[in-house]
């Protein structure tokens, strides 16, 4: 498990994340994702901390209003978010992270326009670490 | 084919219509596209038509200030920008059009993180520069 760094355009939101130098994200084609190419490292919370830049987000919620989607008001950039699979911790946008850490990102797809049957649990796991 | 094409953010506010041949995306590797994961399609000034929701765009500018960057600043989705190439054009984000299947586009590769030589192959192939 190594420290990546990453962060909004504009670098008012910068935060660090445990993950391993190899992982595999996820491809969602919900309605949310779908339009911000978001791509997934879902993480427990006790692996994420946000550096700075917590006073220039935004909030946006919808549907259910259990996702807590964020973005940085001043470039627009949703870096990570608090997700409706995993609300007790933290999505990071993979594309936000910076570059020199990651040795190897697997693409996968997931089926958030199905939500509820991708999650018949009503949420989902961590990866292992 | 020319066809008109009605997209938006993903909060509704931003309501446009743009007339473009789509058969590719351009897939742009800059600082701010590979955050944005946007995949543009390039519109003239005349072929976009932002229906509702102009008020509630953000302007992000940085670098050399040329490319205008919006967002909604209720959803935070980037629908379309005005791009570095030619800002008197518009560049659409083609995963805000409605019902479309981004898997049938072709996906032509940008390299903005060497904007300037990129820029200038553009140039010295067409004499002028496209919007993309």
């Amino acid at each position: 498990m190594i420290t990546h760094t990453g962060g909004c355009h504009c670098g008012r939101v910068r935060f660090e994340v445990q993950a391993p130098a190899r992982f595999e994200v996820k491809d969602c084609n919900c309605s949310m994702c779908a339009k911000s190419g978001y791509l997934h490292l879902m993480v427990p919370k006790e692996r994420f901390k946000l550096l700075a830049g917590g006073d220039a987000l935004t909030v946006y919620e919808f549907n259910t209003n259990t996702a807590k989607h964020l973005f940085c008001s001043v470039c627009g950039i949703k870096s990570f978010y608090v997700p409706r699979s995993h609300p007790d911790g933290y999505s990071v946008n993979a594309r936000c992270l910076d570059e020199g850490t990651i040795e190897e990102m697997k693409i996968v797809p997931l089926d958030g326009r199905n939500w509820e049957k991708s999650y018949p649990k009503g949420r989902g796991e961590y990866d292992a670490a | 084919m020319m066809q008109s094409y009605p997209g938006a953010c993903h909060c509704g506010r931003i309501a446009f219509e743009v007339r473009a041949e789509l058969s590719f995306v351009v897939d742009c590797n800059c600082s701010i596209c590979r955050r944005t994961g946007a995949l543009w399609h390039p519109a003239a000034e005349s072929d976009l038509r932002i229906l509702t929701g102009e008020a509630d765009l953000v302007l992000y500018q940085f670098n050399t200030k040329t490319a205008k960057h919006y967002f909604c600043k209720h959803c935070g989705i980037h629908p379309f920008i005005r791009p570095r190439l030619d800002p008197s054009r518009w560049a659409v984000n083609v995963r805000c059009i409605d019902g479309i299947d981004l898997s049938s586009l072709k996906v032509r590769p940008f390299d903005g993180q060497n904007w300037e030589a990129t820029a200038q192959a553009y140039r010295d192939r067409l004499g002028k520069p496209p919007a993309a």
